[in-house]
C-alpha cells in the first residue's frame, strides 16, 4: 500500500466540509416578522397572535377578578391568597394576579407593534380587494394596541410608551397620561376608519369591527375627561362617538339579560368586543368555573367557587330586577362554606356567598368545568349605552332625553322603572348603581370606580360578611396598581408608582 | 427417521461442536447436574451394522449419526476423536458396537434415550506414567507467596503454598495444567510439560499496573494515567436484573453520584460526576460507548460491558471540548479477544416488595379525628366509629411483589476473526399494577487482523425496549397513584358492593357535600401510558499502521432511534363528579446521529528513556431529530387504545417539530514520558457548533497534565513502604453546550392561537430573542492527585482534590414584558465546586478465606459566585418548593418560613399587638414562624435559606469474600448533610388538607390540653406554605444496597460435566435496610421534574422496592 494515500484521505476529509457553513443552522420550525407579513394567511396570523395575548387574562377568572374584588363587587376569603389581597386593598408589586394583567397587556402591545413595524405596501401581497385586506387588518392591530395601551394605562398609570418593536428598546422609561392619551386616540381614529361595519360581508365575527374602535374611543374620551390629561370637549367627543355607534353601528340589546352570555349569541347585536372562547380548542373558557361553587347537587359541573358577589351589590338590587332572576337562574345560588373570621380567629359555617351563573354554557358546561364556549365581554352595547348616557349628562351638565334613552333602555331590559326629573348628581348617582348590576364581573368596577375617583366605596363591604377586615382604600395610591417587582427588578429605566 | 442433511450439511464444523456443547448443557441441566446411565428402550431396539478399517473414531461416529437417530455428545479434547478404530458387526446393538469401540481406552459411555454421552473414566490415570512436580511462588518482587492455592485443573486435587511459598504434587496425569490463584493475584495456568520444577511469578491483580484503561480517543496503561479516571468493571457488580448499568454502579466509584430520579420501571436514572455544573444546563456526563459519542445508556445491556471508565478531571475530559464538561462515562463493550471459544449464559429471577410502608392512620384512627375536627367546627360528626363503611390499607391495596427477571447468552471468541455475540432480555414488573419494562436486545462486535498492518472492526448493538408507566411518571409534582396511596381516606374502598372497581371515591363529609377522589386501582388499570424505544448504534472502523508506530484510525460511528409514546384513558374512566373524558395520543420521533473521527497516532519510545506519543484528530458530527405528535378525544369505542385517532370526536392536538445540531472538532494530544517516571499531557480540542450564536461558534479548549510516579525513583523503592506512589496534577477547560438547537435566535412560533368565527386559528408570538453571543458554559478544573499503595498493593488509596469554576453559566435573565418575552437566556454567572475524592481499597486474605474491601467517600462544596446583574433569584416551584439562588450559597438552596414549635395559650396571652401570619392574626396551636425582621408579621420578608439539596459527603463501601467455593458481597451507600423536601409529608401531615388520610404522627395534634403536640391544631386552614421548614428533612441515609451469597461448583465436580467451565450460583437481595432519620419514602430520590435547579423533592414517587434474586452463570 501506498503510504502516501493515506495522508491524503486524511486531509482531504478535514477540509471536506468546509467549515463555518456547516455550523450554519437551517431552520425549519419558526420565522421572523419580515418573512411572516410578506404573505397574506401570515399576515392574518400575526394578527390572531396580538389578540391571543389577552389569553390567561380573558379566558378564566383573571380579569373579572383583577377588576372585581378591589371594588364593591366582589371579595373572597382570605385563602384565596393573592385574590384576597386585592379584595381588601393589600395588593402588593408582588402580586401575581397584577403581573397576569401587566404582561398581557406589554405582550399585546410588543406583538401589534412587531405586525405594524412590518405592514405588506399594497400590491405586494398579490390577493383581490388588496387594500381592503390590509386595511382590515392594520385596523385590528391598530384598535389592539389602542385596547391594551388603555387598559395598561387605566391600571398603572404612566408606563412606558412604545410603537415599534424592530428595534426593540429593551429598557423603556415611563412616559406620561397625555402622551398615552394622545397615541391611544391617534390609533383609535386610524383604526375606525380602517375596519369594517360587523356586518360587512368581509367582516368575519370574532374580530373587532368599526364598531369597536368606535366605542373604545367613546370610552376613552369619557374617561380622559377626568384624568389629568382632560380637556374641554372630552366629553362631548364621547358622547359624539357613542352617538355614532348607536345610530349608524346596528347594534342592539338581547330581549333577555342572560342571552347577551350565551355563546350561541357571541358577535351578534350586543356583543361589540368579547375574547373568543370555544370549547375544545386552544382558547376555551373556565369562566362559569370559577363564579359557580361546587357541587351542585344534581352533578353539575364542578366550580372553585373564587368570584362571589358581595351582599352590599346582592342586597342593592331593586326587587324585580330581572337581572338577579335572570342571570342568577331564580333562585340566588347562596352556598356554604368555612371561614375564619379575621376579627375573632373563629371558624364559622355560614351561608355567605352568592354565586351566579353569569357566564354559564349551557351546552357544554355540565360536560367539563373548564371547556366552555362562553366569550369574555370586552365591550357591550350596554355599555356603550350607559357611558353615553354618562358622557351626555357631563357634556349637558345634567341629563337630557339623549341621557334618559341610554340608561333606560338598559333598565327596562331589567325590568325596572324608567328614570326621570334627575338632577345631573343624581342622574351620575343612578349611573354608579346602574353600571354596578348591569355590568357585574365583566373585569369594569375598579376600573369606573377609579375615573370616578369612587375607590372608597369599596370600603362599604366591609359592613357585609362579618370576615371582611378593616381596610382602608389608599388615595392616590390605588388608583394605579403597583408594577410588578420582576418588571421592576428587569428594567432600572422603569418607576414604582408612587405608595409602592 | 431420516437426519435433517441439508442443515447438518449447511453448518460449518465449529457450529456443530457448539450445538453439541449447548445440548450437554441442557441435558446436564435437565438432569439435574447429574449423569444418569440411561435405560432405555429405544438403544435397545435398534440394531447396527458397522464396517470400517483403520478409520479416524469421528468418521465411525459420524457415519453411526448418520445411519441411526443417535447423536454422540463429547469433548474433543477429552475423547481423542482422530484415534484410528477397526470395527466390523452386523445388526448389533449400540451398547455392542460402543463396547468394542472404546475397549481398553480410557473412554466410558452413557446412553441417554438417543443421545450418547462419551466422556473419560475418572481413574483413567492409573494406567498412566505418573509425574510429581514442585516448586516456588512468588509476587512480581520475587517475595514468597504462602497460601497461593494450586491445584491440578480439571479436578479438585491440588495443595497450598506454604510459608516460603513451597509446594509440590505428585501423580500429575499427563498435560496437567496447573493453576495457581490467590486472591488479589492475577490466576495463573501453567502447563507442567514434563517439568519437575515449576517457579511461578503471580501477578497483582487489584491495581493491575499493566491493565489498560480507555480514555479518550485512546487507551493508556493504568499506571500511566495523568488525570482521574474511576474505572468499574460491572461483571462483578451483576447480581440482580439490572435494566440501567447506573442502577448497579451507584456508590461504586467516588465522586460519582448517581440517584433514582423514578423508582418505576424503565424510570429515569441521574449521574452527576462531580457534582452540578450548571443551573438551565444538564448536569448529565457525555456517554461515549465503544467510541461512539451521545449514546443512549438504557439501550446497553449490562451483561454486554467489559469496563466502564469515568473521566472526571479537566486533562481527561478537554479531549470532549464543549460536550466534556459534565464528565465523560466511556463504555467499551465485550469483544473477542479469546482464542478458545467460550459460551456463557446468565439467568437471574427476582421478587421485588416495596422497602418502606408509610405508617398511616387506619380508618378508626382517622374517623375519630375527623369528627373532633367537625367538633371544633362546630359541625355534627358524621362517622359512627363502631360502624365504618371500610378499613383499607391503600398501600397494601396498590402495591404488589412483583417479579423480576433477566437472561443474557453471549459467546466470544476467535483468533484472526474475532467476535462477541450476545442476546439479551429484561423483563421487570413494577409494584404498581400495569406498570412495566421490558428490554430486548443484542449485540455483534468484530474485529479482524487484515494483516499485520491492518484490523478492521465494527460494533452493532440492538435495542428496543417498552415501558408501562405509572400516571403522571414524568411530573415531579405527580398526582398519580403513588401519591395518592398516602393520601386517600382508608374508611373509603376501592370496590362497591357488588365487588367491582370505583371509578371514583365519594366521600361524605360534615359539611354536607362530597368529596372525590379517583381510584389508584380504577386509573391505573384503564390508563394506558407505553413508551417505545428502538435503538441501533454501530460503527465501523479500521487501524492502519501506516510507518512504525504512526497509525491512521479512522471510524464512522451511526446511531439510529426511534421512540413512540402512546397514551389512551379508556371510558371507563368517565366519572360524573371528576369529569374526565376519554382521551388518546401518540407522539413519536426519530433521530439519527453519526460522527465520523479520523485520527492519526504516533507513538514512539526512545532509547534514552524518552518516549512520546502524539494524536492528532478531526471529527465531523450531526444529529437530526424528528417528532409528530397528535391527540384526540372523545371516543365512542374502547377497543382502539390510541391506535384509531381518527376515532375521536375531538382532534385536540397536532404537532411537528425538527431540531439539527452539527459539530466540528480538531483534536490534539501530546503524551510524554521520562523514565517511566515523569509524565505529561496535553489534550485539546477545538470545537465548532451550530447551536450558538453567531458571534461564538467557536471554543478552544485546553489542558494539561503531570505525573510523578515517585515509586520509580530509588529514595523511595529503597524506603519499602510504597509498593506504588505517584502524584499528578491537571488543569484544563472543558465545556458544556447546555442549551438545545436553535437558543441563540429571535424565534417567532406558530401556535393554535385564537377563534375566529368560532373556529380555531393559527397565530404567531414572538418566543424568544436573538443572543448573538450566546455561547457553551466552561468548566475550568484544577484537579491534585495522590495514589499509593502499601504491602505489595494490598492496601491502596487515591485521593484527588478537585476545584472546578464553572464560567459563562447560562441563567434565565428577566427582560421587560414590553419586549414581548418575559426572559432571556445569556451567559451570565458562574459558580464553583470543590471536593476531595478518596478511595481506599484493601486486599486481606490467607489463601482460602479472602476479603476485598472498598470504600470511597467524596465531599463537595458548592458555591453560586455569580448571577450577573441580579441580586437573587427566587424560583417559585409549588410542590416543588421555593428556591433561592444567591451567590455564596449552592444551587438548590430552599428558601422559606423557619418553623419553631407552636404558638401556646401562654404565648398569645396579654400581648397587645397580637403576631400575624401574613397579615393575619395566629391562634394557639398555629405554626410559630420564626419572625426575622421582627414586625410581628410573618410575610415573604420572613424567608430565609432552609435547607440544601446537595449533600456535604458520600459514597459507598463494598466488601467482598472468598471462603473455598462460596462468595459474598456486602455493599453499602450513604449519602450526608442532604435536606429533601418531602412534600408527601405536607399532604399527609398538614391540617388544611382535612379529608386526606394523614401519617400517624398526625394523632400528636394541638389541643389545650395537649401543648406539647408537634402537629398543628386540626381546625385551622391557614399557614402552611410548602416553602415551610416544616417539610424540610435531612435526607442522610446509609443503605444496605446490596448483599449476595454465591457457589461456584468446585472444578473437580466441574470435571466431570465436561465442557462447563464454570458455574456460579448465587442470591443476593438489595435495600434491605436503611438507616435514616428520613420519614419519607425514598431518601436517594432527585425528583425535580427537570426544572433547573430543582433537586430533592419528594411527591408522590414510585416507592423504594427491595429485590431478592436467585441468579446463576454458566461458562462452558
Amino acid at each position: 500500500m501506498k503510504k502516501s494515500r493515506y495522508y491524503l484521505i486524511f486531509i482531504l476529509a478535514a477540509f471536506l466540509p468546509g467549515c463555518d457553513s456547516f455550523l450554519e443552522e437551517d431552520i425549519k420550525t419558526f420565522t421572523d416578522p419580515q418573512k411572516l407579513l410578506q404573505n397574506s394567511a401570515g399576515f392574518e396570523q400575526a394578527v390572531n397572535g396580538i389578540y391571543n395575548a389577552g389569553n390567561g387574562l380573558y379566558n378564566g377568572r383573571n380579569y373579572a377578578m383583577i377588576y372585581g374584588m378591589p371594588s364593591d363587587e366582589m371579595w373572597i376569603p382570605a385563602s384565596a391568597g393573592s385574590r384576597w389581597e386585592l379584595s381588601i386593598f393589600g395588593f402588593n408589586p408582588t402580586n401575581g394576579d397584577i403581573s397576569t394583567a401587566w404582561n398581557a397587556y406589554t405582550t399585546g402591545i410588543a406583538r401589534a407593534n412587531m405586525v405594524l413595524d412590518n405592514l405588506p405596501a399594497v400590491g405586494t401581497l398579490g390577493i383581490a380587494n388588496e387594500k381592503q385586506f390590509i386595511d382590515y387588518k392594520t385596523g385590528e392591530a391598530l384598535f389592539l394596541r389602542a385596547w391594551f395601551y388603555f387598559k395598561h394605562m387605566m391600571s398603572f398609570g404612566p408606563v412606558p410608551l412604545l410603537n415599534t418593536f424592530n428595534e426593540v428598546e429593551l429598557f423603556p422609561s415611563n412616559s406620561t397620561i397625555p402622551e398615552l392619551y394622545s397615541q391611544i386616540i391617534s390609533d383609535l381614529t386610524d383604526a375606525e376608519k380602517m375596519l369594517p361595519n360587523w356586518k360587512d360581508s368581509y367582516a368575519q365575527p370574532g374580530r373587532v369591527s368599526r364598531g369597536s374602535a368606535k366605542a373604545l374611543l367613546g370610552f376613552v374620551y369619557l374617561a380622559k375627561g377626568n384624568s389629568e390629561a382632560k380637556e374641554a370637549n372630552d366629553y362631548s367627543n364621547a358622547a359624539a362617538k357613542l352617538k355614532e355607534v348607536i345610530d349608524h353601528e346596528g347594534y342592539d340589546l338581547w330581549e333577555k339579560y342572560y342571552e347577551a352570555f350565551l355563546p350561541a349569541n357571541k358577535n351578534k347585536k350586543e356583543d361589540i368586543f368579547s375574547f373568543q372562547c370555544e370549547a375544545n380548542s386552544a382558547v376555551v373558557s373556565s369562566l362559569y368555573t370559577e363564579f359557580n361553587l361546587n357541587p351542585v347537587p344534581t352533578g353539575a359541573a364542578r366550580g372553585y367557587g373564587q368570584l362571589p358577589m358581595t351582599f352590599l351589590l346582592y342586597h342593592s338590587f331593586e326587587s324585580g330586577d330581572k337581572r338577579v332572576t335572570e342571570s342568577l337562574y331564580g333562585t340566588p345560588l347562596v352556598y356554604t362554606g368555612a371561614y375564619v373570621n379575621r376579627k375573632t380567629g373563629a371558624t364559622h359555617y355560614v351561608n355567605d356567598r352568592v354565586m351566579h351563573e353569569k357566564y354559564l354554557d349551557p351546552v357544554n358546561g355540565p360536560i367539563s368545568h373548564n371547556n366552555q364556549s362562553t366569550n369574555f365581554p370586552l365591550i357591550r352595547y350596554a355599555d356603550v349605552l350607559l357611558s353615553y348616557a354618562e358622557a351626555v349628562n357631563e357634556a349637558n351638565n345634567g341629563p337630557n332625553n339623549d341621557a334618559y334613552s341610554g340608561i333606560n333602555k338598559v333598565r327596562n331590559r331589567a325590568g325596572l322603572a324608567p328614570l326621570s326629573g334627575l338632577s345631573k348628581s343624581q342622574f351620575f348617582e343612578a349611573i354608579v348603581i346602574e353600571r354596578w348590576h348591569e355590568l357585574f364581573a365583566e373585569g369594569i368596577r375598579w376600573y369606573d370606580l377609579k375615573r370616578w375617583g369612587l375607590l372608597k366605596r369599596a370600603e362599604l363591604k366591609e359592613f357585609n360578611p362579618p370576615y371582611i377586615p378593616d381596610f382602608e382604600v389608599q388615595l392616590p395610591k390605588h388608583s394605579v396598581f403597583p408594577i410588578p417587582q420582576p418588571q421592576i427588578d428587569a428594567n432600572p429605566n422603569l418607576k414604582q408608582n408612587s405608595g409602592y | 427417521m431420516k437426519k435433517n442433511e441439508p442443515f447438518r450439511e449447511l453448518l460449518y464444523p465449529t457450529l456443530k461442536k457448539i450445538l453439541r456443547i449447548m445440548r450437554i448443557a441442557v441435558i446436564l441441566l435437565l438432569f439435574g447436574l447429574l449423569q444418569t446411565q440411561a435405560n432405555n428402550a429405544w438403544s435397545q431396539k435398534t440394531k447396527l451394522s458397522v464396517n470400517f478399517s483403520n478409520t479416524e473414531l469421528v468418521n465411525v461416529l459420524d457415519q453411526i449419526e448418520n445411519d441411526t437417530e443417535f447423536l454422540f455428545l463429547y469433548n474433543e479434547k477429552l475423547i481423542d476423536p482422530a484415534r484410528k478404530v477397526s470395527i466390523h458387526v452386523q445388526d448389533q446393538g449400540i451398547e455392542e458396537v460402543l463396547q468394542l469401540l472404546f475397549a481398553d481406552t480410557d473412554v466410558k459411555y452413557s446412553i441417554l434415550d438417543r443421545k450418547i454421552i462419551l466422556s473419560p473414566i475418572e481413574n483413567a490415570g492409573t494406567t498412566r506414567q505418573q509425574k510429581s512436580v514442585s516448586g516456588k511462588v512468588t509476587d512480581t518482587s520475587g517475595a514468597p507467596l504462602p497460601g497461593v492455592s494450586v491445584v491440578i485443573k480439571g479436578t479438585s486435587t491440588g495443595t497450598i503454598t506454604d510459608i516460603d511459598g513451597k509446594y509440590s504434587l505428585a501423580n500429575l496425569p499427563d498435560n496437567t495444567i496447573l493453576v495457581f490463584s490467590f486472591v488479589g493475584m492475577k490466576m495463573q495456568e501453567i502447563k507442567v510439560a514434563g517439568n519437575a520444577s515449576l517457579n511461578v511469578q503471580l501477578k497483582e491483580e487489584i491495581y493491575g499496573i499493566d491493565e489498560v484503561v480507555a480514555v479518550g480517543y485512546g487507551t493508556v496503561r493504568k499506571s500511566d494515567i495523568t488525570g482521574s479516571v474511576s474505572s468499574v468493571n460491572p461483571d462483578d457488580l451483576l447480581k440482580r436484573p439490572a435494566t440501567n448499568i447506573n442502577q448497579v454502579l451507584q456508590g461504586r466509584a467516588a465522586g460519582v453520584q448517581i440517584k433514582q430520579t423514578q423508582n418505576a420501571p424503565g424510570g429515569d436514572i441521574s449521574i452527576r460526576v462531580r457534582g452540578i455544573n450548571s443551573y438551565m444546563g444538564s448536569s448529565t456526563p457525555l456517554y461515549v460507548i465503544d467510541g461512539i459519542v451521545g449514546g443512549n445508556i438504557n439501550t446497553i445491556s449490562p451483561s454486554d460491558i467489559q469496563s466502564i471508565e469515568i473521566l472526571k478531571d479537566a486533562s481527561s475530559t478537554a479531549i470532549y471540548g464543549a460536550n466534556g464538561a459534565n464528565g465523560v462515562v466511556l463504555i467499551t463493550t465485550k469483544s473477542g479477544d479469546d482464542e478458545n471459544l467460550s459460551i456463557s449464559f446468565n439467568g437471574q429471577y427476582g421478587w421485588q416488595k416495596i422497602a418502606k410502608k408509610m405508617d398511616l392512620l387506619n380508618a378508626r384512627e382517622w374517623a375519630e379525628i375527623d369528627n373532633e375536627r367537625s367538633k371544633l367546627l362546630g359541625l355534627t360528626p358524621i362517622w359512627d366509629l363502631n360502624n365504618l363503611p371500610a378499613n383499607t390499607d391503600w398501600q397494601d391495596v396498590v402495591y404488589d411483589v412483583a417479579p423480576v427477571q433477566s437472561y443474557d447468552l453471549s459467546s466470544r471468541g476467535g483468533k484472526k476473526v474475532r467476535y462477541y455475540a450476545s442476546l439479551n432480555y429484561v423483563d421487570q414488573e413494577g409494584i404498581i399494577d400495569n406498570t412495566d419494562y421490558q428490554r430486548y436486545g443484542f449485540r455483534i462486535n468484530l474485529d479482524a487482523d487484515i494483516s499485520d498492518r491492518i484490523k478492521i472492526g465494527s460494533r452493532l448493538g440492538v435495542s428496543r425496549l417498552i415501558n408501562n408507566r405509572m400516571q403522571d411518571e414524568d411530573s415531579y409534582n405527580s398526582k398519580g397513584p403513588a401519591a395518592w396511596v398516602l393520601q386517600l381516606p382508608p374508611v373509603i374502598s376501592p370496590y362497591d358492593e357488588s365487588g367491582n372497581l370505583k371509578p371514583d371515591l365519594e366521600l361524605p363529609t360534615a359539611t354536607g357535600s362530597s368529596t372525590f377522589f379517583m381510584n389508584p386501582l380504577h386509573y391505573q388499570t384503564n390508563l394506558i401510558d407505553r413508551q417505545y424505544r428502538t435503538g441501533i448504534s454501530g460503527s465501523v472502523f479500521a487501524e492502519i499502521e501506516i510507518l512504525e508506530g504512526l497509525y491512521f484510525k479512522p471510524s464512522f460511528n451511526y446511531g439510529l432511534g426511534a421512540a413512540k409514546n402512546g397514551y389512551y384513558k379508556s371510558s371507563k374512566m368517565y366519572h360524573t363528579n371528576l369529569g374526565y373524558q376519554t382521551e388518546a395520543s401518540v407522539s413519536s420521533s426519530d433521530s439519527y446521529n453519526w460522527h465520523s473521527d479520523l485520527l492519526l497516532n504516533y507513538a514512539k519510545s526512545f532509547n534514552n528513556g524518552h518516549s512520546i506519543n502524539l494524536l492528532g484528530g478531526f471529527i465531523v458530527y450531526k444529529n437530526y431529530q424528528e417528532s409528530m405528535s397528535a391527540s384526540a378525544r372523545d371516543f365512542a369505542l374502547d377497543i382502539f387504545d390510541y391506535h384509531q385517532l381518527s376515532a375521536g370526536a375531538v382532534r385536540s392536538s397536532v404537532g411537528s417539530g425538527l431540531s439539527e445540531k452539527k459539530e466540528l472538532a480538531y483534536i490534539a494530544r501530546v503524551n510524554y514520558d521520562y523514565q517511566n517516571k515523569y509524565l505529561f499531557t496535553f489534550n485539546s480540542r477545538y470545537d465548532g457548533s451550530s447551536i450558538f450564536g453567531v458571534n461564538n461558534k467557536w471554543g478552544f479548549f485546553p489542558s494539561a497534565a503531570v505525573a510523578w510516579k515517585l515509586s520509580e525513583e530509588s529514595f523511595i523503592k529503597n524506603m519499602g513502604l510504597f509498593y506504588n506512589l505517584k502524584v499528578r496534577a491537571s488543569y484544563g477547560l472543558s465545556g458544556s453546550e447546555a442549551l438545545g438547537a436553535y437558543s441563540s435566535h429571535a424565534r417567532l412560533s406558530s401556535y393554535n392561537a385564537y377563534n375566529i368565527n368560532s373556529s380555531q386559528v393559527i397565530g404567531y408570538r414572538p418566543t424568544s430573542l436573538a443572543v448573538p453571543d450566546l455561547r457553551w458554559e466552561e468548566v475550568s478544573q484544577l484537579d491534585l492527585g495522590l495514589e499509593a499503595s502499601f504491602l505489595k498493593g494490598r492496601l491502596a488509596l487515591v485521593m484527588d482534590y478537585y476545584q472546578k469554576e464553572t464560567s459563562n453559566l447560562f441563567f434565565e435573565v428577566p427582560v421587560p414584558s414590553t419586549s414581548g418575552v418575559s426572559s432571556v437566556t445569556r451567559n451570565t454567572g458562574n459558580l464553583e465546586n470543590k471536593g476531595l475524592e478518596i478511595n481506599i481499597n484493601a486486599v486481606i486474605s490467607d489463601g482460602k478465606f479472602g476479603w476485598v474491601s472498598d470504600l470511597n467517600i467524596a465531599f463537595q462544596k458548592q458555591n453560586v459566585t455569580n448571577i450577573g446583574t441580579l441580586d437573587e433569584i427566587i424560583k417559585e416551584a409549588g410542590e416543588g418548593g421555593t428556591l433561592q439562588i444567591k451567590v455564596g450559597q449552592p444551587l438548590g438552596s430552599f428558601y422559606g418560613l423557619k418553623e419553631n414549635g407552636l404558638w401556646q395559650i401562654s404565648d398569645l396571652e396579654g400581648l397587645e399587638k397580637m403576631p400575624k401570619l401574613y397579615g393575619n392574626n395566629v391562634r394557639p396551636g398555629d405554626i410559630r414562624y420564626v419572625d426575622q425582621n421582627n414586625d410581628d408579621d410573618i410575610t415573604d420578608l420572613d424567608r430565609v435559606v432552609i435547607g440544601k439539596a446537595l449533600p456535604k459527603f458520600f459514597g459507598g463501601w463494598n466488601n467482598t469474600f472468598s471462603f473455598k467455593q462460596f462468595d459474598a458481597s456486602v455493599f453499602f451507600d450513604y449519602v450526608y448533610g442532604n435536606d429533601i423536601l418531602n412534600a408527601d409529608r405536607y399532604h399527609t401531615l398538614a391540617p388544611v388538607r382535612a379529608t386526606t388520610n394523614k401519617i400517624k404522627e398526625f394523632k400528636n395534634y394541638w389541643t389545650p390540653e395537649n401543648p406539647s403536640a408537634t402537629v398543628p391544631r386540626i381546625d385551622s386552614n391557614m399557614g402552611y406554605y410548602f416553602s415551610d421548614g416544616m417539610w424540610i428533612e435531612d435526607g442522610s441515609y446509609l443503605r444496605l444496597r446490596e448483599v449476595s451469597l454465591g457457589y461456584s461448583l468446585p472444578s473437580g465436580v466441574l470435571s466431570k460435566m465436561k465442557r462447563i467451565e464454570k458455574l456460579h450460583v448465587y442470591i443476593s437481595a438489595t435495600n434491605l435496610f436503611t438507616l435514616t432519620n428520613y420519614t419519607g419514602v425514598n431518601p436517594d430520590i432527585d425528583a425535580g421534574g427537570g426544572a433547573p435547579g430543582i433537586f430533592n423533592v419528594e411527591f408522590g414517587g414510585y416507592p423504594t422496592y427491595k429485590t431478592f434474586t436467585l441468579g446463576f452463570n454458566i461458562i462452558f
